[in-house]
Formats: C-alpha cells, sequence, structure tokens
C-alpha cells in the first residue's frame, strides 16, 4: 500500500480483500479437490499434502496454465525471500549498528553481501533442519515464520506507532521474548499445555512486556514533527 | 474427542480474540472520531463475527452430537461457514473503513494538517 494520497486506502483495502478471498478460496479448493480425488480412487494417494498443489496441476491444468501456475510460484517464492534478505540484511549492517553506535558499518556494500549470504544460508538451514527432524509442512514452517514475524513485530509497529508512552525498551523487551519463546519452542520441541502454540504464548507475553517495559521506564521525548502526526 | 474436552475453551478463547481485534480498532482511530456512531458499527462488526463463528462451532458440536448436517454449495454447513461466510465477517469493518474513512479515520482536515507537516519538516527528516 505505496500510495501518495492517503484517501486511495478507501478502495485499496476493499479490493485487497477481494483479491485475497478468492486466491485464498482457489488455493483451498485445491486441497479440498485432491482430497475427493484421492478419496474416490482418481489418484494414488499424496505422499505429503505438499504436493496436492502440483498433483493437481499436473492432472488437471494444460501445460501452459500450469507451467505459468509454477513460473507465478517462484516468482512469489523469490520476490519474498529477497525482500525478506534485504530487510535483515539491512537491519544488521545499517539500523542495528547505527542505533548502538551512531552510525552504520564500515564498507557496507561488502557487508551486505556477506550477511545476505549468512541469512540465506541460515534460514535454508533452519527450514532443512525443521524438515528432516520431524517432516515439517512448509505450511507450518509458514505458519511458525509468521507467527514470529507478528509477535515479534505486532505490539511495537500496531501499538507503538499510535502510543506516545511507547519507548525504546519496551520495544526491545517486545521482540526479544517473542524471538526468544518461538525460537525456543520450536528448537526445543516444547509442547505447550492445551495444545497452545508457541506463536501465541510468544505473542501474548511480548504484549504484556511492551507495555510494562513501557510504563515502567521514563516516556520517550518525541520529535515535534512526530508528536504533531500522532496527534491526527 | 479433542473438542470434547477443550471446544468450550477454544470457543471462549476466539471470542475473546475477537473482541480484542475490535478493541485495537477502536483504539487505532483518533479519540475525537470515536463517536457513538462509530462504536456502533464496531459492536455490528463484533456481532457480525461472533454470528460466523458460533454458527462454525455449534454447527460442528451439533455434527457431533447427531451424526447429521445440512449441506450448503458442496459442504457440511459448518465448513461452509468456514469457507464462504468467515470472508463476510471482515466485509462490515471494510466497509465501516471506505464508507466511513473521512469520518473515522482520515477526515479531509486531518489530511491537510498531514500535508502541511510534511512539507514543513519532510525535508529536514531525509
Amino acid at each position: 500500500m505505496m500510495n501518495k494520497n492517503l484517501a486511495d486506502n478507501r478502495s485499496i483495502l476493499p479490493l485487497s480483500l477481494l483479491g485475497y478471498i478468492v486466491s485464498a478460496l482457489l488455493w483451498i479448493s485445491i486441497g479440498l479437490v485432491m482430497r475427493a480425488v484421492v478419496v474416490g480412487g482418481g489418484a494414488d494417494p499424496l505422499a505429503q499434502p505438499d504436493d496436492a498443489a502440483s498433483t493437481f496441476l499436473a492432472m488437471f491444468a494444460s501445460p501452459l496454465l500450469a507451467g505459468i501456475v509454477f513460473a507465478a510460484l517462484f516468482a512469489a517464492i523469490m520476490s519474498t525471500s529477497d525482500a525478506f534478505l534485504n530487510i535483515g540484511t539491512a537491519a544488521i549492517i545499517h539500523d542495528i549498528p547505527r542505533a548502538v553506535r551512531g552510525r552504520p558499518v564500515d564498507n557496507e556494500l561488502f557487508w551486505a553481501r556477506v550477511i545476505t549470504v549468512v541469512l540465506a544460508v541460515v534460514a535454508a538451514g533452519f527450514a532443512l533442519f525443521s524438515y528432516y527432524r520431524d517432516a515439517t509442512l512448509v505450511a507450518l514452517l509458514g505458519a511458525f515464520g509468521w507467527s514470529t514475524f507478528a509477535a515479534s513485530l505486532f505490539p511495537v509497529l500496531a501499538i507503538g506507532l499510535n502510543w506516545k508512552r511507547a519507548n525504546t525498551a519496551g520495544a526491545v523487551a517486545a521482540v526479544v521474548s517473542a524471538l526468544a519463546i518461538n525460537f525456543t519452542v520450536q528448537l526445543a520441541g516444547i509442547t505447550l499445555p492445551w495444545g497452545i502454540s508457541g506463536g501465541l504464548a510468544a505473542f501474548v507475553t511480548s504484549l504484556l512486556l511492551f507495555f510494562a517495559v513501557s510504563y515502567a521506564t521514563p516516556p520517550p521525548k518525541l520529535a515535534r514533527d512526530i508528536d504533531r502526526m500522532m496527534d491526527i | 474427542m479433542r473438542l470434547e474436552t477443550i471446544g468450550g475453551l477454544a470457543f471462549t478463547f476466539q471470542s475473546m480474540v475477537l473482541v480484542f481485534a475490535i478493541l485495537l480498532c477502536v483504539l487505532s482511530g483518533s479519540p475525537a472520531k470515536r463517536s457513538p456512531a462509530f462504536l456502533g458499527w464496531m459492536a455490528v462488526t463484533y456481532a457480525v463475527n461472533i454470528l460466523v463463528w458460533q454458527q462454525m462451532y455449534f454447527g460442528h458440536q451439533a455434527f457431533l452430537e447427531m451424526g447429521e448436517t445440512g449441506w450448503l454449495l458442496g459442504f457440511p454447513a459448518a465448513t461452509a461457514w468456514q469457507v464462504y461466510r468467515v470472508w463476510f465477517a471482515g466485509v462490515v469493518l471494510i466497509a465501516v473503513y471506505s464508507a466511513g474513512f473521512r469520518h473515522y479515520v482520515l477526515s479531509e482536515d486531518d489530511e491537510l494538517r498531514f500535508e502541511e507537516l510534511l512539507r514543513k519538516f519532510g525535508d529536514s527528516r531525509d
């Protein structure tokens, strides 16, 4: 939603919802159709649920359409990976050093390239570790990734940008606690009572810490323009 | 079997999550814009959300107890609520946002003040 005119959100939001509904229903229907086909004896049972979309396209779509869908899938995967690698790299070599010591690292371009490769290797290693440990589905890895993302960033962004009392200590406590809980639960294979997901525990903890630490520490001194922007 | 032991808890929890989401929507608006009409629309949004959720949950419960269910467009009732109507739950909120944008989100005065602040301070933040 990088629109120049703020009022465009009036039409962008419903259109986004419509697009999301249509695409979600399409993908849900693929899973349901493949289930029905397998139960009806029209296809051999799938080795794993992740195979549903590719098998569906191979069985029912023309090669041209299947090719377009696969190309779109790879494009989506690559663009998402690119974006997150860039965000992670920028945070590590620019934002964090600037916040800690007042300036980014020297020779930024070289270190950006190095960190991009390191992050890609770590992410791939984590995905492979999760897969070979208990054949974790891609969808569950995605759920873990987004729950980590949401638990870490939701309190800071959704509340912090609208709440003048939010401060650095609260934001750091929220992000660190969410990351620690999510990764500990996932990597140590901890099962929480009543089947509660690690993402939920992380989210609630992060939210509570964000409020508690922000209130327990001195309020931030906002720049005049930011202060007035937040009044709108 | 799992629904039997934690179903009620899950239903309550999801209902509270919906309250949480609506409260966040209320808090995200400027205090000056939280008019009775706006709060009323938020209540309607919650009512629609909770209706969809309770139809999903109790439809499934009824099927487990009686072994029978109605069908809609190829799905059992509870699943049909989930597949087709859970999307509808968000429509009210989106409609309030779109139709009430100038009343509840960003008035024309707000937009002018925002543009003015950008003009005044924008260059100093580049």
